[in-house]
């Protein structure tokens, strides 16, 4: 399979789209429906016209070359499944849905792609089975609580949106190093926070298992002093609050 | 004659490993300071020459590992990438081997050839320690070399190992296992980059590692080539197969880990403690005991602040006055000597007031200069400097800044020159500009006697109160455009404080010595040259058209200051006087009074005349005006040399138009009260 830039896609899908509404297609049109500036379509159409994916016709008109056809009805196709599997399955509106199927469209995996074709056509296949458990997901997504025969017992889908990946089902926050009062020590079971922060961190040796010792908190109360594999260090509460601790 | 042959060294460490003392006892004063390009951070080169060969020695900065998210991680990367060092000396802080020895082994992992200098050995003696160099050359697959480099103990071992580094090229064979399924998914993306991709200069299983760590800069490293996507989907495969397969689900944390497990199984295979030697208690937590001490702490982080406040500006300020004499009786006598030999007039006042006053307007902020770093390489080398941080960061925090901002804002009520060369110690550089952008508004000692002035003719039974007004405004305005900036220029770029607090130790005269003397020959070159152009250009402005009588009505400056004074007129000061007065203000601030004294006849009757010439409410505008306007000429010289001209400029712009309009409004709303 040919890959194709991004921008060379939406062309070709563009095109389709305007020759199917208007019967041909213009340079003029094309940079309306892609809201890019016409010398820039033009420009871009200059390179599918060198690799032969569309032809000039006099006067200002452009035509798809029969590949370009192809390769612009297998995206359009795609398109409107994305479109269908968003808006009509999944409930997203139309809006969103429409923009999302732009983007996913360009990037999605042929294998991906058949096996959502093929649930699209399985449930329209089977509207009886279709029915029940497709409300009861509309209304899941509504208002966020399951029907009462699904098996979770709360009601939350908590595997999926949990983001942090700690164990255990305790109501309770993890316990962090802001948690921890002076002079006691206590050994650290993970680094989160942002990117720079946390590769900061593990890089000063702040890592699963290392032990960790609050020597004092600064006069004003913020930040703390820290001694970690015998050096120290001070950190604001609000970055300790990321080095989630273990109980001792 | 031989051909000399010449290498380039890059030095490699933590902050606080001794680093610098090792680039000074290696290069002694044969240095140049400048900066990495693009960026205001300082780069260090060095000199010396071993066994007939020249080397180059380049100073990297202070980092802890090799991340693209610090920037000074990032310079450190590029250039051992694409500087194309010959060799690298780790220096390590014996000390502290793990947390050092971190970066030796990234180092290692990115492939570059590697001295590693075991430094501080006399204070592992001292704590009964030994260590075993030996297994440690062997496990890291590099030469090892001890140094003490305060006293110069072993450099000319190190000299000898980088200068015979050049004939063994020492290629790093050290490669850290991380286990099955990690070492699977490296092997499989080393086979697919190998393949395909230009590496410009990392090999492929640094790279491998650093994309399976999700770095930014090895992401983008990829872009454009021809099996990018490819590639990142095959990462993106790797990180789902291994995010399921290690016990944290976190690639980079499980690798980090790794590196910290080997080296902690390695120290503890290397040290041996030497048994019957007590250990003493750590010297550092006493002291840190009493020095951040919960009611202590700031009392004498203040005490020690207003000691050295004392040293540079009282001590520093009667030398400043001797020079600036010295250079005022230069002047005149070599004015009377030139016109003596039948010179025209405005030739000795060129020489007198231009070029003499010129440089002596640069000199003049020598010693404190001198002494302010001295103060603050004491500070820094003993480690005290951290702990201030510690210590003040939670208001500076509130503010955006850091806990190392408030020395330098606090020195700039003595003068703003040193304490914006005082930013240096802050290592981000958002941070560091920030810094120094605010501090301009901080009442210098130069804007007092324009104060006592304006305060002394219209407000004599509140003098106090009105001068210290304007210190309260100042330090408002410094606050509300810190605030402002932040939100501006660095949103979301808080920098985070993660600062180590080293063990305090006794600084060295040597590189005390050093740092003073390259710092203060620094201000002299860069920020002196437009200090004293401008001066220069002021005397012309004053003198010209030829004939006229100094910076009177008549000259270039007067002729401006008559184009200016409508614009000064919503203020309240609309004459060509308070113009001209503002304009010598930018030479240096106390100026304004001396101009303002010759323009109205002599200082002797100043008061009476400013009392016919100005309101009250004219009065304070003006003072704010002064104290807000502009910074001076040395001041933006500092500026320009600390953070470049983009913010000199954008410094100059603000506090112009802020002045204007803070001094306007002051003047209206005061006749509106004047009026009801």
């Amino acid at each position: 399979m040919i890959t194709l830039s991004q921008s060379t896609e939406d062309y070709l899908e563009a095109m389709l789209i305007i020759s199917l509404e208007r019967g041909v297609v213009r340079v003029k049109d094309l940079a309306a429906h892609l809201q890019v500036k016409a010398p820039s379509v033009v420009a871009t159409t200059k390179r599918l016209v060198r690799e032969g994916l569309v032809r000039h016709e006099r006067y200002g008109y452009l035509e798809l070359t029969a590949q370009g056809l192809q390769i612009a009805q297998e995206i359009y196709t795609r398109h409107k499944n994305l479109f269908r599997f968003l808006h009509l399955f999944l409930g997203v509106d139309e809006k969103t849905a429409e923009r999302d199927a732009c983007q996913m469209e360009h990037h999605i995996s042929p294998e991906t792609m058949g096996r959502i074709v093929q649930f699209l056509e399985f449930i329209e296949a089977c509207p009886a089975e279709e029915s029940h458990w497709i409300a009861a997901f509309r209304q899941f997504t509504a208002t966020g609580t399951l029907p009462t025969y699904c098996t979770s017992p709360h009601g939350e889908a908590s595997a999926y949106t949990r983001t942090s990946h700690t164990q255990g089902d305790t109501a309770m926050p993890p316990k962090t190093l802001a948690d921890l009062p002076a002079g006691q020590q206590a050994e650290v079971a993970r680094v989160g926070g942002e990117m720079a922060l946390k590769s900061r961190l593990l890089e000063m040796g702040i890592v699963p298992g290392t032990k960790i010792t609050v020597e004092r908190v600064a006069p004003l109360g913020d930040p703390v002093e820290v001694t970690v594999r015998g050096y120290r260090l001070s950190l604001r509460r609000e970055e300790a609050a990321v080095i989630v601790i273990k109980e001792r | 004659m031989v051909m000399q042959k010449g290498m380039t060294v890059a030095l490699a460490g933590n902050p606080n490993s001794g680093k610098t003392s090792i680039f000074n006892a290696l290069t002694g004063a044969r240095q140049h300071v400048g900066n990495w390009p693009g960026v205001t951070v300082e780069r260090k080169e060095g000199h010396f020459t071993y066994a007939g060969v020249h080397v180059t020695v380049v100073d990297l900065p202070g980092i802890y590992g090799l991340t693209s998210y610090s920037l000074d991680e990032r310079i450190a990367r590029d250039f051992l990438l694409h500087g194309k060092p010959d060799l690298v000396v780790a220096v390590v802080d014996t000390t502290n081997l793990e947390r050092n020895l971190y970066l030796v082994l990234q180092l290692l992992e990115l492939g570059v050839p590697v001295v590693l200098d075991l430094n501080m050995m006399d204070e592992i003696a001292r704590k009964g320690i030994e260590i075993d160099t030996v297994a440690l050359g062997q496990a890291l697959g590099v030469r090892v070399v001890t140094t003490v480099a305060n006293q110069e103990e072993g450099i000319e071992a190190l000299k000898e190992a980088i200068v015979e580094s050049e004939q063994h090229h020492p290629a790093p064979t050290f490669k850290l296992d991380y286990g099955p399924p990690v070492e699977e998914e490296i092997t499989r993306l080393q086979n697919m980059l190998e393949r395909s991709t230009n590496l410009d200069g990392y090999s492929s299983r640094w790279m491998a590692i650093k994309l399976l760590e999700g770095d930014p800069e090895a992401q983008r490293q990829l872009k454009g080539q021809p099996q990018e996507e490819e590639i990142m989907s095959t990462v993106m495969a790797a990180t789902v197969r291994l995010e399921g397969r290690l016990e944290d689900g976190d690639i980079e944390m499980a690798l980090v880990e790794r590196r910290y497990g080997f080296l902690n199984g390695l120290a503890k295979a290397i040290i041996r403690r030497k048994t019957g030697m007590e250990r003493r208690l750590d010297i550092s937590e006493r002291i840190d005991r009493i020095v951040l001490n919960k009611y202590l702490g700031i009392p004498i982080f203040l005490t020690l602040l207003w000691g050295a406040f004392q040293l540079i500006f009282t001590l520093g300020g009667p030398v400043a006055d001797l020079v600036d004499a010295f250079f005022t009786w230069l002047g005149e006598a070599s004015a009377k000597g030139i016109l003596a030999l039948g010179a025209p007039e405005w030739a000795a006042s060129l020489v007198a007031d231009g070029i003499i006053g010129g440089i002596g307007s640069v000199l003049v902020f020598l010693p404190n200069i001198l002494l302010l770093f001295l103060v603050i390489a004491i500070l820094e080398d003993s480690g005290y400097m951290a702990r201030a941080a510690f210590v003040m960061d939670r208001l500076m925090h509130a503010l955006g800044l850091h806990g190392k901002s408030f020395i330098p804002l606090i020195l700039g009520f003595g003068c703003n020159v040193p304490a914006i060369m005082a930013t240096r110690t802050l290592s981000s550089e958002k941070d560091r500009i920030l810094t120094i952008l605010i501090n301009p508004f901080i009442s210098c000692s130069a804007r007092l006697p324009i104060y006592v002035l304006f305060a002394g003719a219209f407000f004599a039974q509140a003098q106090g109160l009105i001068i210290f007004s304007l210190y309260v405004l100042g330090i408002i305005v410094a606050i509300g455009t810190a605030l402002l900036f932040r939100r501006l220029f660095f949103a979301h770029e808080i920098a985070p404080l993660v600062m180590e607090l080293p063990p305090y130790r006794l600084p060295s005269v040597r590189s005390v010595l050093i740092h003073m003397w390259e710092r203060s020959r620094l201000f002299l070159t860069k920020a002196g040259t437009i200090i004293a152009i401008t001066v220069i250009l002021v005397w012309a402005l004053a003198s010209l058209p030829p004939g006229v009588e100094y910076a009177s009505e008549a000259s270039l400056i007067g002729g401006l200051g008559r184009l200016l004074a409508p614009l000064l007129a919503p203020a309240g000061f609309g004459f060509w006087q308070a113009a001209v007065a503002l304009f010598f203000g930018i030479l240096a601030k106390e100026v304004v009074v001396g101009t303002l004294g010759t323009l109205y006849g002599g200082e002797a009757t100043l008061t009476v005349a400013i009392q016919s010439a100005f309101t009250p409410v004219s009065a304070y505008a003006f003072m704010v005006m002064s104290l807000i306007y502009i910074p001076c000429i040395a001041t933006i010289g500092a500026i320009r040399r600390e953070a470049g001209w983009r913010w000199a400029l954008l410094s100059v712009t603000y506090s112009l138009l802020l002045g204007w309009l803070l001094a306007v409004i002051i003047f209206q709303l005061g006749q509106l009260l004047r009026l009801a």
